[in-house]
């Protein structure tokens, strides 16, 4: 037994029932009065090791943990991180595939800053694309998500993944679709290949500025906002404006559905101008169309 | 020491008080909700629909010391509103323009309040109104300490004489009664102390803890009883660790050291029915630590008008004591700097570090230090790795610190946090990362 155990066990039966321990190392200080009242001795001793275990505490030597790969893509740029940093809070996840998709299609991937958030994320959803995760993590990241056990079947898949080809942008696996069609049946846009003409574009908006889709509208406008080619932002302002002159009578709830959807349809535009900007480099060359308030329609 | 740009959402964030202001003011954020929105160099504004078709007023000073105001009947500081209007201004939603009325009042009001001089105070700079009625009340206070403590001093003999087994039985009301009596006794701090020793009975040898905790508060009594032998810097730390207060006046009145000061990390923790945030900087200069402490009943607002991240100039006044951190924040000016890192020091030098303020003060329990050491996951406590192989305890995290592996990659990064004698609790990431030099996410915060 220790000397220090030895007065430990003094003062867990007590000093009314246990001597003090006698014949301390002279490491312990100055030795103690024998005079002293057992219990202050045995309190002394306590504050005494407390004061040496706390300055010499010697630390342990353990192993080194395992060790990541070198990474070989480019870190995506700050202003990019940016966007990133709005879609996880909260987590929007078809956006965050479309950030994750524009980031592997320029070869950059995510910083280490992110690759929990994104990791808790895709482990509680599958709607989180795998491959374009698994490219946009890059081998570093993928190795930091194997290091944690509940995430093993995140890390399994990803693995799997890792040498997906990443589909374009431009998706031209879809149909050609006429301007006529999609008037007739609006849905039919979503299938269409992804390179729209003007015509196409027009008729998309004016589906989505005539009120026609009611409450389905603004969920309409933000999927088109997610393939609307870029260079077919100034068809929005026009749209805009076709708004402000009031060529259509609707309800005032109709102008709300009709506003709200023109704005989840732009921020949605908005954001994928900002995303090809950030990973690009190039500046956004257009300036941001502003919506009014509906009230403030003349 | 704040830039008019727009401040990004993590900052933003960092102000709300609660996980739910948080998520009820990014569900607020952007929507129809709002209008008459509109900023200039020196605020936000905007009205919030809230019941009953009336509109929530809120607006945001901007500066070195951001502040709020809103109509709303929330308490929390700052509330829903005023989070939500400084998202959608990081985001780049809100339009120049000039304030309306209800804006432009409350912030000229605010300008002006500020211009005024302080009031004529009879207390100003250590002066006391009264010497001699103070120093009656002085003595008067130290009968009653020296009181309280040598009845704890008692207490303790009994304990001892009568055996700490069966004290784990005991429960928290034991050392309670006791901890009540240094209230009465206005002894605060050696309450504190008792208060936290129940804890150590969840430990595996608990009777060692127990018996160095008593130990200490042995220790504490003897130094108060010899208070006048002391010197005058250990003298002041005994009186500290006691609970004798120090007003704000006097540590201003006290020199000061003029520095750029960075706030290299933070942390809030829950004690005995108080809620307490401690942000530690470091002087650009004076490569002196400091940490600003402040103090809200459970759930209420912390002084957020330092925050990790933050530079500021200023003058900090230190509270008297050897091997005392804690720091008043006075005179500020408007210069400006970059982050100055503290630099990282080996774990050998760390310890030197410790030993010397336990001997200072041998009641310390923490210190600022910046580590390099990899994270080494384990299903028990994570380690920090050193090169030379030596590690020490991750403590003190609310979940594992995943995000200080996924930096490091396994490999030895700098670290800021606060070293004791159980461990090392993390608190920053220093300049490992081009897109986030400086980060005070160490762990996970669910997306």
């Amino acid at each position: 037994m220790s000397v220090w155990e030895d007065v430990v066990t003094t003062g867990l039966i007590g000093t009314d029932r246990r001597a003090v321990p006698d014949g301390l190392p002279v490491s312990w200080g100055t030795e103690l009065d024998q005079a002293t009242d057992p219990a202050h001795a045995v309190l002394s001793l306590a504050a005494r090791h407390r004061a040496v275990t706390r300055a010499g505490r010697l630390l342990q030597s353990c192993p080194p943990g395992a060790v990541a790969p070198p990474s070989r893509m480019p870190v995506a740029s700050r202003a990019a991180h940016e966007i990133l940093v709005r879609l996880l809070s909260p987590p929007q996840v078809d956006l965050l595939n479309l950030w994750l998709a524009a980031a592997v299609r320029h070869d950059q991937r995510v910083s280490a800053a992110y690759w929990t958030p994104l990791a808790m994320l895709a482990a509680r959803t599958t709607e989180l694309d795998r491959a374009v995760l698994a490219k946009g993590l890059g081998e570093r990241g993928i190795w930091f998500v194997e290091q944690n056990p509940q995430w093993a079947r995140l890390a399994k898949s990803l693995r799997s993944h890792a040498q997906d080809e990443i589909p374009p942008e431009r998706d031209a696996s879809g149909r050609e679709v006429t301007a006529e069609a999609v008037r007739a049946r609006p849905d039919l846009i979503m299938s269409s290949v992804t390179e729209w003409s003007n015509e196409l574009t027009r008729a998309v908006l004016d589906i989505i500025a005539s009120g026609q889709l009611q409450q389905r509208g603004v969920r309409y406008a933000a999927t088109v906002g997610t393939r609307l080619p870029l260079q077919h932002y100034e068809q929005l302002r026009l749209a805009v404006q076709h708004i402000t002159r009031r060529e259509q009578s609707l309800t005032p709830a109709g102008w709300r559905s009709v506003r709200e959807a023109l704005l989840a349809m732009e921020r949605m535009v908005w954001l994928r101008m900002e995303m090809r900007s950030a990973f690009s480099g190039e500046p956004i060359m257009v300036r941001r169309l502003e919506i009014p308030p509906w009230d403030e329609v003349p | 020491m704040f830039a008019m740009d727009t401040w990004p959402r993590q900052k933003v964030l960092s102000l709300a008080s609660d996980r739910a202001s948080i998520a009820a003011a990014v569900a607020l954020a952007g929507t129809r909700a709002w209008r008459d929105v509109g900023t200039d160099s020196k605020g936000l504004w905007g009205c919030c629909a809230g019941g009953a078709g009336q509109f929530y007023e809120t607006v945001v000073a901007l500066g070195s010391s951001p502040a709020y105001a809103c109509s709303c009947p929330s308490r929390k500081v700052p509330c829903k509103h005023a989070l939500a209007l400084l998202l959608q201004w990081s985001d780049g939603l809100i339009p120049n323009s000039e304030p309306p009325h209800f804006a432009a009042a409350w912030l000229s009001a605010r300008v002006s309040r500020k211009g005024q001089p302080e009031p004529a105070r009879a207390e100003r700079h250590g002066e006391l109104a009264d010497p001699a009625a103070a120093a009656k009340r002085a003595a008067a206070r130290a009968e009653r300490v020296a009181g309280g403590l040598d009845e704890l001093d008692q207490w303790l003999c009994d304990q001892i004489r009568g055996g700490l087994a069966g004290l784990d039985r005991a429960g928290y009301a034991h050392f309670d009664t006791m901890a009540a009596r240094m209230i009465d006794a206005q002894a605060p701090g050696v309450a504190g102390m008792l208060r936290s020793i129940p804890a150590e009975f969840a430990s595996v040898g608990w009777p060692s803890r127990i018996l160095e905790q008593l130990g200490a508060l042995h220790l504490l009594i003897q130094a108060h009883r010899r208070l006048a032998e002391l010197p005058a810097d250990l003298a002041a730390t005994v009186r500290g660790r006691i609970g004798y207060s120090v007003s704000k006046s006097e540590v201003l009145a006290m020199p000061g050291v003029l520095d750029h000061w960075f706030a290299v990390g933070m942390v809030d923790t829950a004690d005995y029915r108080l809620d307490t945030r401690r942000v530690w900087l470091y002087g650009a200069d004076s490569s002196r630590w400091a940490v600003i402490m402040s103090y809200a009943p459970p759930g209420g607002p912390l002084d957020d008008t330092v925050l990790a991240g933050y530079v500021l100039h200023a003058r900090l006044h230190f509270y008297p004591g050897s091997g005392q951190f804690r720091a008043l924040v006075g005179e500020q000016t408007s210069a400006t700097a970059g982050r100055t890192m503290p630099p990282a020091e080996s774990f050998t030098d760390v310890r030197t570090r410790f030993a010397q303020l336990i001997a200072a003060d041998p009641w310390a329990a923490r210190m600022p230090a910046v580590i390099n050491a990899a994270p080494v996951p384990s299903p028990g406590p994570w380690r920090m790795r050193a090169a030379s192989g030596e590690c020490c305890e991750i403590i003190d995290l609310p979940e594992e610190p995943w995000p200080l592996l996924a930096r490091s990659g396994g490999e030895p990064i700098e670290v800021f946090g606060e070293w004791s004698a159980r461990g090392f609790r993390p608190l920053s990431l220093l300049g490992m990362d081009a897109i986030e030099p400086f980060s005070t996410a160490v762990v996970a915060q669910a997306a």
